[in-house]
């Protein structure tokens, strides 16, 4: 059997524009979260947002056509993945690029809601009512013709096959959250059964435009005003509150051991078992759903709960869901590991969450320090979770990353080294 | 679990179809209508069609497009009937003793916020040329149905429902080849030891004005204005476009000792399955077919078999200009000669271009041919082009014996799926 490890890393988040800036910054405790800036949203109540620095296309994707087409969270997807290649030492031009798998996780990408007002304006009849004829003839011509290629949720990977010539196999899984986790474990399970050497994967989102502010906001997910904003959100507190909007993208390169061993490449971690499970969280026995994942993980990577020296969780900030990942972690036996999550600096990031998670657990295992979680200053009493308050330098050799969507999906991906 | 290192690798089988589309949702049906050379494509009814340059589609008769109520979207309509008659199909009423956390879903499907609602949103919420926010909010508060329609995981989870699937669950959006590499990754989740039941295929409906209006900017489409039945011409040297589908196909895959202990019936065996991508434009295919010819190859690589050994191509045979066209320079790249030898079909010519759901269709489809012995044709194929010389049983299914069988997509965005099925031979 192949093994598989992690040797490239790639993040685009608020806290940066490369793995090493994000991550060093993750370390120092410091925050993305800002109040939230966005045109459509000053009549909204204040909200908060974790929004990736801009980003100069030009210098960074080479294809002019891409950078027509390209979304802005599809820029994020081709600039991380890009540095992951880099991080690896595949550089462009390289041949290897070509049979390299490319495994993704999305969402629908963002159409702008503004971009239908001067279409819809031009289909009105007098009377205000849309008419058919009229659209056709003229609102369809001012409608930009590439906005259905623009919201693909492919269109991140097809961005980035074009950009880093990285054509081998591929998935693009729309799956909610999950998916840059997914993502993950099935480029790992490529590479496990042979069908490559080297394999992109990771996940791309942003939740920063106003369907998806208006979303979160009415199912009364996100934190409002704080003070200061970076304390708004506070996972496993008596005072949480929800989590701030976030937007990134995270890859990994996956390459096989055999192969990362004979090119002498520096290795992170590796991949040592996944698992996924699925229960909508009305169901009876869904407590079981993230614990049953878990399992299964440290299962296929022949790992009992006690070796397990961290996990990676999501830590939204939400009642149920800090107490299902604290029930999960009871429920598991993993009494050695500590427990961190990102959100409460870099927002929620949606499909790339699980990714990011990923790359956290690599680079922590790489560097022997795991990252904070911020911001837990009261901790509910019912969530007596072995938190990582600051970095905690601790020789890893197993860490477990899980994460949850909304309805009910899990993914857990067990990560090892030594 | 590795199925290459594994001494006796897990084998996958097929035990259960359903599907949903314009020629009726009886797999009977379907089949006897296609063999007769009839065609789903007709004048769009579901909204007016009329001021569009392009007006047919291949559409669900509307007693099967009916909603329970809920306000489903129609790819989520036809999803939960295809499934239902899968699962009715596979013998699985009553559960059959499943363990719930080693069966799955994982389905291809798009989702496109219908450009209705739009209307109806951007209607009186205009301020200037921009949106007023404060007015969207009090709408959605108002149509909450509004929103989450482009959680495409929503799809998955709602298909779901009432099944006893707790394992592996996964939404597939990778445009044309959504429901091909659906049902690629069920098959590799089974043959690794992941998961012993898999419920996969597509489902999709994109006739609606906002994709008909996007796909007719990209000029996509045909634009052929006589008979509707004719306009989708796969391999014709007239073809001018695909004629846009909807529908859904599902299948349950299984592990071969599993679907025995329960003593399920085999229809087929998956025997591979490949991946690439085109790396080349988000709208134009590989000029010399590099992806379509590596992924075929990759899923021969897969199941251990050599070119020769193929009896039969089920087509992506969009009726495109170029797909066409590269389909059959990577069939002749892959086969070599042996390309001459064997027929390859194209479903869209009676069923239009189901986009994420075309591999889950044309997957029940393959089987079928597969199981009964006789080639589904290529309708509409009347004018030879030199650049498509295969054999694409044109016009008249044919009988045949084929133990092997390809079935192709290649996407928008250049990702292709290719798998391969066997007919079951009791050993």
């Amino acid at each position: 059997m192949n093994g598989v490890v992690v040797t490239g890393v790639g993040v685009v988040s608020a806290l940066g524009l490369t793995a090493g800036e994000h991550f060093d910054r993750l370390l120092r405790g410091e925050s993305g979260v800002a109040l939230l800036d966005h045109p459509d949203a000053a009549e909204l109540p204040s909200l908060l947002e974790a929004r990736v620095p801009p980003i100069d296309v030009r210098r960074t994707i080479e294809q002019r056509l891409l950078r027509k087409i390209l979304a802005p969270s599809a820029v994020f997807s081709v600039l991380a993945a890009g540095q992951a290649l880099a991080d690896a030492g595949i550089p462009p031009g390289d041949g290897r690029r070509r049979d390299c798998g490319l495994y993704v996780g999305s969402v629908q990408l963002d159409v702008d809601f503004n971009l239908f007002a001067p279409v819809m304006r031009e289909s009105l009849d007098r009377q205000g009512r849309f008419d058919l004829r009229l659209f056709v003839q003229r609102g369809m011509k001012v409608l930009d013709p590439l906005f259905m290629v623009k919201a693909l949720p492919n269109s991140g990977l097809c961005g980035i096959t074009i950009e880093h010539q990285v054509t081998g196999p591929n998935i693009n899984l729309a799956n909610g959250t999950v998916s840059g986790l997914q993502a993950a474990a099935l480029a790992a399970a490529a590479i496990r059964r042979g069908d490559a050497d080297l394999a992109l994967a990771g996940g791309f989102d942003s939740l920063l435009h106003i369907e998806c502010m208006v979303e979160h906001l009415l199912a009364g997910r996100v934190a409002g005003q704080s003070d200061p904003p970076h304390r708004a959100c506070r996972p496993f507190d008596l005072e949480r509150q929800g989590y701030a909007l976030g937007e990134g993208a995270a890859f990994v390169l996956l390459e096989s051991e055999r192969h990362a061993a004979e090119r002498g490449a520096r290795v992170y971690a590796s991949v040592l078992g996944a698992a996924h499970t699925y229960l909508p969280p009305e169901h009876a026995e869904a407590g079981e759903a993230l614990p049953n994942a878990a399992r299964n993980a440290l299962a296929a990577g022949g790992c009992g709960p006690d070796e397990v020296d961290a996990v990676f969780g999501d830590g939204l900030a939400l009642e149920a869901e800090d107490l299902q990942e604290c029930a999960a972690w009871q429920a598991l036996g993993a009494s050695r590991a500590v427990f961190t999550a990102a959100t409460p600096a870099v927002g929620f990031t949606g499909a790339a969450s699980g990714s990011l998670s990923l790359v956290h657990a690599a680079m922590a295992l790489e560097r022997g320090v795991i990252p904070p979680l911020l911001n837990c200053d009261r901790p509910d009493p019912r969530c007596a979770l072995p938190l990582a308050h600051g970095p905690v330098e601790r020789e890893c050799r197993r860490a477990l990353v899980w994460n949850s969507d909304w309805r009910g999906k899990r993914t857990a991906l067990l990560v090892g080294r030594g | 679990m590795n199925g290459k290192d594994h001494p006796r690798p897990r084998r996958v089988v097929v035990t259960g179809m359903g599907a949903v589309t314009s020629l009726g949702a009886d797999l009977d049906g379907i089949w006897s209508a296609l063999l007769d050379g009839r065609s789903g494509v007709a004048e769009i009814r579901q909204f007016d069609s009329r001021p569009f340059p392009v007006r047919i589609g291949s559409e669900v008769p509307p007693e099967l497009a009916g909603d329970d109520g809920r306000l489903l979207p129609r790819a989520a309509r036809f999803g939960l009937e295809a499934l239902r008659r899968a699962w009715r199909d596979a013998a699985l009423d009553g559960g059959a003793g499943l363990d719930p956390w080693r069966s799955g879903l994982c389905i291809g499907c798009s989702s496109f916020p219908v450009m209705e609602d739009r209307v109806d949103n951007v209607r009186g919420l205009l301020d200037g040329d921009r949106l007023h926010t404060a007015n969207y909010l009090q709408e959605i508060r108002r149509r909450p149905e509004l929103l989450g329609q482009r959680d495409m995981a929503a799809v998955s989870a709602l298909l779901s429902e009432g099944y006893p699937l707790r394992g592996l669950s996964m939404t597939v959006q990778a445009a044309c080849t959504s429901a091909t590499q659906a049902i690629g990754e069920s098959f590799q989740a089974i043959r690794r030891g992941e998961a012993d039941l898999m419920v996969t295929g597509g489902t999709d409906s994109l006739l609606s004005v906002a994709c008909l209006t996007g796909f007719t900017l990209l000029g996509a489409l045909s634009a052929w204005q006589g008979d509707p039945a004719v306009a989708s011409r796969p391999f014709d040297r007239k073809r001018d476009g695909f004629v846009l589908g909807e529908g859904a196909g599902i299948l349950v895959l299984e592990e071969l000792e599993h679907a025995r202990a329960r003593g399920a019936e085999v229809r087929a065996e998956i025997l591979g399955y490949g991946s690439s991508s085109d790396g080349y434009r988000f709208t134009d295919m590989h000029p010399e077919g590099l992806g379509a010819a590596r992924c075929m190859q990759a899923a021969l690589a897969s199941a251990g078999l050599a070119p020769g050994e193929i009896d039969y191509i089920n087509a992506h045979g969009t009726s495109t200009p170029l797909n066409d066209r590269i389909e059959t320079l990577a069939i002749k790249r892959v086969l070599g000669e042996h390309a001459y030898e064997v027929p390859v079909s194209s479903n869209k010519s009676q069923l239009g271009h189901l986009i994420c759901a075309a591999g889950g269709i044309e997957m029940i489809l393959t089987v079928l041919t597969l199981q009964r012995r006789v080639l589904p044709p290529t309708l509409n194929l009347e004018h030879p082009d030199p650049e498509c010389d295969l054999d694409y049983v044109p016009n008249r299914c044919r009988p045949a014996e084929p133990r092997v069988a390809l079935s192709n997509s290649f996407g928008f965005g250049g990702q292709n799926g290719t798998l391969v099925v066997r007919r079951w031979e009791e050993a």
